[in-house]
């Protein structure tokens, strides 16, 4: 039985890879779709729209009735339930419009016939100006954090010495466009760059790769005298190919990691979620999360010295499974819990469950399969 | 042998000892904390500041916030002059007083864990001054919007400048405790006063022209009169300041102009008003007195006026335009033009609740998790190792957090789960090393468990470097607590639970 199952794998793993690939075509397609009809990749809340939640504690209000009559005279309303965690008693309401907070409130005194103050009821309110800067910046440490991440992981898989330090100046190039007026950034990063430069020289052997140490060094010094954003459209490719062409195990890992983002956003996307700054925060997170199984994965396969690929893919898969499973069991719970009480919170654990029940998939799927065809080839090759 | 290779657990056993001293849980129940004492008040004169704790006053004992309020009713009667001794836990105060001390207090915390505003209730403004101010002039403006702010008489403030990555720089105020309900207007207007004859201004708010102004003393402030229109009621308030030489001479040379007219009511009155304007809008027109025409003279009478739909509601709205007129009299105007671009009120209420379903949350998580790591490895010992090594975690990132002052917010609280979830991960690569059947030693095998802990490790804490700037630091909580975590994690709980997890195979 084991050994039917082990021939199966054998002959199929590279097949299985289809299942992620239109999985991931799909949710591209998807959220390009979205970008073009509404004009962004995600539904955003006020939080990132700019606008009023209005936080109100009365249990007896009718909800349904103050949304259908209050969403004439506000801009974009919702309205949630807040509940006693022990008792399950409704305890109160929030209310998020994009309108502004006076006419908010006014409109809601109205409507609920007593003046609102510190005591009943918490007013929050952001500028749009502000909650758009506040989305971009945070999509743009988005991009940042998992160049850096995946930096970490071309640093700790890949094999040649000279392009992990090609990869350290884009990826240093990266923190200064993104931050380029933080100065402990800026600082920290020029000073990354020309270590690794240096690096670059010194770990260099032919003419080839003394010229391309040559144009990095140029581009680094250009991008940080004129930081202008639109430089990522050099790096930004220029480190995927490198990963590409040194490293398909950091590849295969960078690839799950983006997987899993997309394919969670296009999940969030679909239930219709609107997304707040704490789902953002989560997002980020789901980068830490996703890289860990696929590290364990990477690591198990290539450093390991005993049994074949598939007993090792195997024992990493035990492990992972019950990482992810009690990861997901304690978000899970989080997620039912928090419900009740704080969209802030109840947003992050959704998001993480979809994320980590993604993962699972990703890992033992999409990755697995990838440096099972990186070993296998490699084996193919170093036996000619 | 056993003993050298137990320095790690000594660390863990070290570190949890002092987060529980950085912490001090607190289980007496005597006296009240001094939270802020009123600038200038009689007690405050006395050396008493905040952070004392009130054991008695005049003989009655203080364990509570209601035996405070009690015994100050107790004691000030009527305003009458009262001796009062005030001990505190580092002092004794003896002093004479008529009104009681201008002092907000709290309850005695529990532990040193600070809540952030979103726990705790308060207000927190986000103001984004209209042109890019230079680092020292955003000191000017937060020193200026400090000193009006306790003017006043908001105490327990908060004001810093916080910097985006678009390098706009914004000044965050944080008001813990109850909300002042007039919080919108005290910043975001700029609070330009001037006082004009004609076209000509004659002096503005602020201490160089205005060298003292008439507050708190029945005899040179306060409401004058009351009278009811067919629209409500109608307060006349009044108060004395005083102006420097240099504004009393610039007045004396303008009204020296000015002609005399005869008021219908007898008494003769120069031909201009004196004209109070509040950022650009008319508050007042004072006429002025024939008899000051070209005189110097550096006292001045303001009055203006409050309505309302009743007398009491007319009085409340005179005190309080008398009290911004007051603040803007004494502080001058804000630099700069001012915007709010984000404002939160918080009420506490929600922070109970909150608190309670946290530790709901974590208890019930940390259960469940229990569970997954025993069906799977169907060892009491290991399962319950986990568990002791994700609870000591949170106690030393808890211990941490007192120990810097960190302010836990939600986003903080966010972090902290996360880093669990990737603590319980990293126990988890631990323990399944540990019982591979390779033919390699146990320290090898912690070799690679640790060479996959240190990978995840930095993955996880180089993608929380960007938020730490993010969205003028509003999520830094986040990033903190869980680069917080991950190195707690990574060099002081991992650590010992691998040697833990060694001791015990040796065992078996």
């Amino acid at each position: 039985m084991k050994e039917k199952l082990n021939a199966a794998y054998d002959k199929h793993y590279r097949l299985m890879l289809i299942l992620p690939a239109i999985l991931l075509v799909i949710s591209l397609f998807y959220i390009s779709h979205l970008y073009f009809t509404t004009g962004d990749i995600m539904r955003k809340d006020v939080s990132l729209t700019g606008g009023t939640t209005i936080t109100v504690y009365d249990g007896k209000v009718d909800v349904e009735d103050l949304e259908k009559s209050m969403s004439s005279k506000l801009v974009d309303i919702s309205v949630t339930k807040l509940s006693d965690i022990s008792t399950g008693n409704t305890i109160g309401f929030v209310l998020a419009t994009q309108s502004e907070e006076n006419l908010t409130q006014i409109s809601l005194e109205n409507y609920l016939g007593y003046k609102l103050n510190s005591t009943n009821s918490g007013v929050e309110f952001s500028g749009s100006t502000l909650s758009s800067g506040f989305y971009q910046q945070l999509l743009q440490s988005m991009i940042l954090a998992f160049i850096f991440m995946s930096l970490v992981v071309y640093l700790v898989f890949g094999t040649s010495k000279h392009t992990k330090a090609f990869a350290a100046i884009l990826t240093a190039v990266a923190a200064k466009l993104t931050f380029p007026s933080v100065a402990v950034i800026s600082v920290t990063a020029a000073i990354c760059a020309i270590c690794a430069v240096v690096a670059a020289f010194y770990y260099s052997k032919n003419k080839k790769e003394y010229i391309l140490c040559g144009i990095l060094a140029i581009f680094a010094i250009i991008t940080f005298i004129f930081p202008n954003y639109y430089f990522m459209i050099l790096a930004l490719p220029t480190l995927i190919i490198i990963y590409l062409v040194y490293s398909i195990p950091s590849m295969a890992v960078i690839t799950c990691a983006f997987a899993d983002i997309v394919m969670t956003l296009f999940v969030v996307d679909l239930i219709g979620m609107k997304v707040s700054t704490a789902g953002i925060v989560a997002f980020l997170m789901l980068i830490g999360y996703s890289v860990d199984t696929d590290i364990l994965l990477t690591t198990r396969v290539l450093k390991m010295t005993s049994g074949t690929v598939n007993a090792r893919i195997l024992g990493a898969f035990k492990t992972g499974v019950t990482m992810s499973l009690a990861s997901f069991i304690a978000v899970l719970v989080g997620y039912i819990i928090a419900r009740n009480f704080s969209d802030v919170l109840s947003q992050i654990f959704l998001i993480l469950c979809i994320g980590l029940l993604l993962d699972i998939f990703n890992t033992w799927v999409t990755n697995a399969s990838l440096i099972k065809w990186y070993v296998e080839h490699k084996k193919g090759a170093d036996t000619k | 042998m056993k003993v050298k290779l137990s320095w790690k657990i000594w660390l863990l056993i070290i570190a949890l000892i002092l987060s529980a001293i950085a912490i001090h849980p607190n289980f007496s129940t005597e006296g009240v904390l001094i939270k802020s004492v009123d600038f200038n008040s009689t007690i405050a004169n006395q050396g008493l500041s905040s952070g004392e704790i009130i054991k008695s006053i005049n003989g009655y004992p203080i364990n509570s916030i209601s035996d405070y309020s009690s015994a100050i009713s107790k004691i000030f009667i009527n305003n009458q002059s009262t001796k009062i001794n005030f001990i505190t836990d580092k002092k004794e105060y003896i002093y004479l007083d008529n009104i009681a001390p201008q002092i907000s207090i709290s309850a005695i915390p529990r532990t040193n864990i600070k809540m952030g505003l979103d726990l705790e209730g308060g207000a927190r403004a986000l103001v984004a001054p209209e042109t890019k101010l230079t680092d020292s002039q955003m000191r000017d403006l937060i020193a200026v919007t400090n000193q009006r702010l306790n003017v006043y008489g908001i105490s327990d403030v908060q004001i810093k400048p916080v910097t985006d990555l678009e390098g706009n720089i914004f000044m965050l105020i944080q008001v813990a405790g109850a909300t002042p309900t007039d919080l919108r207007e005290l910043i975001s207007k700029q609070g330009k006063f001037e006082a004009k004859i004609g076209n000509e201004t004659v002096f503005v708010g602020g201490n160089k022209d205005v060298t003292f102004v008439c507050r708190d003393d029945a005899t040179c402030a306060g409401i004058e009169s009351c009278d009811t229109t067919s629209g409500g009621d109608f307060c006349r308030f009044s108060f004395v300041i005083y102006l420097s030489e240099a504004a009393a001479q610039h007045q004396a040379n303008v009204t020296k102009t000015l002609s005399i007219n005869a008021s219908s009511s007898g008494g003769t009155y120069l031909d201009k008003t004196l004209d109070l304007y509040l950022d650009d809008s008319q508050v007042s027109s004072l006429f002025i007195s024939s008899s000051l025409k070209g005189e110097v003279a550096t006292k001045i009478q303001i009055s203006g006026s409050g309505t309302g739909a009743t007398r009491d509601a007319a009085i409340k709205n005179a005190q309080y335009e008398m009290n911004k007129l007051q603040t803007v009299l004494i502080t001058g105007s804000l630099p700069y033009k001012l915007q709010i671009v984000k404002l939160d009120t918080l009420s506490p209420l929600l922070g109970q609740q909150f608190i309670k379903s946290i530790l709901m949350i974590g208890l019930i998580s940390l259960i469940a998790v229990g569970i997954v790591v025993f069906v799977r490895y169907r060892k009491i010992v290991s399962s319950s190792l986990v568990l002791l090594t994700c609870l000591s975690e949170v106690i030393i990132i808890l211990g941490v957090a007192a120990a810097i002052n960190w302010n836990l917010d939600l986003p903080s609280i966010a972090g902290i789960i996360a880093t669990i979830g990737t603590g319980i991960d990293a126990q988890l690569v631990v323990l399944d090393e540990s019982r591979t059947k390779e033919f390699i030693g146990i320290k090898e095998k912690m070799k690679r468990a640790f060479f996959i802990i240190f990978s995840s490790f930095a993955t996880s804490c180089v993608s929380m470097i960007p938020l730490m700037w993010a969205g003028a630091g509003l999520l830094k909580g986040f990033a903190v607590t869980t680069i917080m975590g991950l190195v707690i994690g990574v060099f002081i709980t991992r650590p010992a639970f691998a040697e833990l997890i060694k001791l015990t195979e040796k065992q078996e």
